[in-house]
């Protein structure tokens, strides 16, 4: 099982953190992250377990519970969840964190200059790009201009520059600092490559989704790092177990290494939720889809029609739950959190989706032996980018999840989320009209902020969910971009989009860990102007239909 | 009189003072950030004049030696008539130090070796703007550029205000050569020939952080 576990863990990161640095930079498709998707936010990703539901586990999750004929609502203390106190380990400071890592700011910031001196080094002297000439001018004239927009593929802003900030997040956290004091390190990283790390003037919307995007996927990857490395593992197995986190979490193993604790034996954490939650799952998924998309023509970025009629590919989908939203009593930041990542053929980017709900408090409404009311405050991110449609953002949710139990094999989960996004992206064809400082490209979508709502539901029986429902509506208010051309000119007009996706899928369970699911998923975009002679109102409308093997890898007791 | 009486006095008693504080200072790793002004002679003192630049560095203290690396960075304007235009210096050097004292007053030598990029950083120097490289990437720079190697002495102080940091000011020199750069496209009479090295002069004060 400890291999199993190992396996899967790794291969998230050979999927979600090597292909995209060795260039793999893509995208496609999906909205399954949305409030009841298979990372639907806070609604656990599957509930098949592999080492079977422990029903006397006090931190059981609902599904768990109601195989082994528990009731919903029984009591878990947050003494009972969150284990034993936390601690150094033993032989370390006392002001380590359980991981043998002492607060070392000076040595975080040391690295964040570095993973900055990476990416310029490489476009100064790999690329020969024109933004990498930096010197004491550029930054003067940086500053000077201050904050401005960029016209970078929606994959490099909304997926490179994340993934980047995880680097600069992971410098203050894997240096024994908190998800809250490594925030700064995020935003810190991230404005210093903005004024001082290219000549371009510092765009607004890389330092957005650099920083905040990079602190949600810098404290998942943080956490499934966690879950390979056991510092009591020697020889082959430790080599391995740190190989692994370090393809994870290149920054942690570098401060693993230059603290000696990579090779060193010493205790794991004590508490489950630093290491190894009691229940973590991963479901692999595989299939075929065929995506059609109506109302506009999308083309590639040498110009060529990409959306042409129904496109038929195969995908490869990974599913990651660390916890459970009805497990855990500790409110530490992504102490339950989801990850779905998708991989595309036939596409114009390999990674069609990357999509993260980590939990950052919860509170319990109501808590009995039939009904479990949940209020969780989330950070979210989307990243969703295919032939048909781009759309991702950063964003904090409020979301209620509910579980019900219908009867003894039969459980509902609902989830009713209110997101505020602070800053998102969607595709429009206006926008490539839009004027910047240093224009190399015309953008292909818009920027903005919006409000939106998610609503969902999943029918589970014998810890499987059997059928998913799930609505998700977004309003963007477009802040840069939604240019259009006239007579007259270059005319900008105030537009707003309102992106639904709509998903249904069904799980026909085939083997223990096997299952075959179809679902089908609706992209519909309309975007209006405050002014109707400024331009014809415009509508999207994409359908996806996916037909797929999926085998759930999981587990669902703190043993190890 | 008195002046040269207090100095030579200094100079005799700094190095015992300074001893008994080097303990207490201690080896190890640095970061160091300067900025200052540097000058083009030489060569392509024909074609470039001045410009603030900016240094960068890691280093490491072993008694009274510093080894360490880091980047230049400046850019350099160009004479009339493309007073307008600038041409970006990106240096990577590394560097060996020897510093005649230890403690909080720490003057010192330092000898650079030097890889030495030039840019053009605006369109007067795209040779061939008529026909760029096919298929150009985004943010490929159409201009041309030219690498090189150089040497150069750097002479200063460091000032150790605390354990954690310290003020630095120094005066620097350098020569280098490049690959040919050919104006001979530009259409400029009074800027037309070839230049391949140079020198540079420049004085920087910074500050030293030691985490």
């Amino acid at each position: 099982m400890t291999g199993v576990r190992f396996l899967a863990a790794v291969g998230i990161a050979l999927a979600g953190v090597v292909a995209p640095l060795s260039g793999q930079l893509a995208a496609t498709r999906s909205f399954e992250i949305g409030p009841v998707g298979a990372v639907d936010p806070l609604v656990p990703v599957d509930t098949t377990l592999t080492d079977g539901p422990d029903p006397d586990s006090t931190t059981a999750t609902v599904a768990e519970r109601l195989v082994a004929g528990a009731r919903l609502g029984s009591p878990t203390t947050a003494e009972e969840a969150d284990g034993p106190a936390q601690q150094a380990p033993q032989g370390f400071p006392p002001n380590a964190d359980v991981w043998g890592a002492s607060p070392n700011v000076a040595l975080g910031i040391g690295e964040i200059l570095i993973v900055n001196v990476i990416p310029w080094a490489f476009n100064e002297y790999a690329r020969n790009a024109n933004f990498s000439q930096v010197n004491p001018r550029s930054w003067y004239e940086n500053v000077k201009h201050g904050f401005t927009w960029d016209d970078n593929n929606f994959s490099t802003n909304m997926f490179a520059h994340p993934f980047h900030g995880n680097l600069y997040y992971n410098s203050g956290r894997s240096n024994g600092l908190s998800y809250w004091q490594s925030v700064p390190f995020a935003f810190g990283g991230s404005v210093i490559w903005e004024f001082f790390g290219e000549t371009h003037p510092p765009a607004i919307n890389d330092w957005i989704h650099t920083s905040i995007g990079g602190i949600a996927i810098g404290e998942s990857l943080y956490r499934i790092s966690s879950t390979v490395l056991d510092n009591q593992a020697t020889g082959s197995e430790r080599i391995w177990r740190e190989l692994g986190a370090a393809a994870m979490n290149p920054v942690r193993a570098f401060n693993r290494l230059v603290t000696g604790r990579i090779g060193k034996v010493y205790d794991n954490p004590t508490n489950p939720w630093d290491h190894i939650p009691p229940h973590l799952s991963n479901v692999l998924s595989t299939g075929v889809r065929v995506i059609q998309d109506e109302g506009r023509e999308r083309t590639d970025e040498e110009g060529n029609v990409v959306n042409d009629g129904a496109q038929v590919g195969a995908f490869f989908e990974v599913d990651f739950q660390f916890g459970g939203p009805f497990q855990i009593d500790r409110k530490k930041p992504f102490d339950f959190f989801v990850m779905g990542l998708q991989i595309n053929t036939k596409d114009k980017q390999a990674i069609g989706r990357w999509q993260i709900r980590g939990s950052l408090a919860h509170w319990d409404l109501k808590r009995s032996e039939d009904v479990h009311h949940r209020i969780f405050l989330s950070q979210d991110y989307d990243y969703l980018n295919n032939n048909a449609y781009e759309f991702g953002g950063q964003s904090v949710s409020g979301v209620l999840v509910s579980g019900w139990q219908l009867s003894e094999r039969w459980q509902l989960l609902t989830n009713v989320n209110a997101t505020g996004m602070i800053l998102g992206a969607v595709n429009f064809d206006g926008a490539s009209l839009q004027d910047f400082p240093t224009q190399e490209r015309l953008r292909e979508y818009d920027f903005g902020p919006g409000v939106g709502t998610q609503l969902g539901g999943s029918l589970v029986r014998d810890a499987t969910r059997l059928v998913d429902l799930s609505y998700r509506v977004t309003w963007l208010w477009t802040v840069n971009g939604a240019v259009l051309t006239t007579d007259e000119g270059q005319v900008e007009d105030n537009s707003r989009h309102r992106i639904q996706m709509l998903r249904a899928r069904l799980r026909v369970p085939i083997h223990r860990n096997f299952h075959l699911g179809f679902d089908w998923t609706g992209f519909f975009r309309d975007t209006r102007f405050d002014d109707p002679d400024f331009a014809d109102d415009l509508h999207q409308f994409t359908r996806e239909l996916r037909v797929f093997g999926a085998w759930s890898v999981g587990r669902g007791s703190a043993e190890r | 009189m008195k002046l040269p009486a207090l100095i030579m006095v200094g100079l005799v008693l700094a190095p015992a003072s300074a001893a008994a504080q080097a303990s207490t200072w201690g080896n190890g790793f640095g970061f160091q950030w300067q900025i200052g002004y540097k000058s083009v002679g030489g060569g392509y003192g024909d074609l470039l004049t001045d410009g603030i630049d900016a240094d960068i560095n890691i280093f490491y203290n072993h008694n009274k030696l510093r080894i360490g690396g880091g980047g230049n960075f400046v850019s350099l304007n160009v004479v009339e008539p493309l007073q307008d235009e600038s041409v970006s210096s990106v240096e990577l050097h590394a560097f060996l130090g020897y510093h005649f004292l230890r403690g909080n007053f720490q003057p010192y030598v330092q000898g650079r070796f030097n890889f030495v990029r030039m840019r053009p950083e605006g369109h007067d120097f795209d040779f061939d703007p008529e026909a760029p490289p096919e298929d150009p990437e985004e943010g490929e720079n159409l201009a041309d550029r030219r690498a090189g190697f150089g040497g150069g002495l750097v002479a200063g102080f460091e000032y150790r205000l605390s354990r954690k940091i310290g003020l630095e000011a120094n005066a620097s020199i350098d020569a280098f050569a490049t690959e040919e750069v050919d104006l001979a496209e530009i259409e400029e009479p009074s800027l037309q020939g070839t230049f391949t090295d140079g020198n540079r002069w420049g004085f920087r004060v910074g500050i030293n952080w030691y985490p």
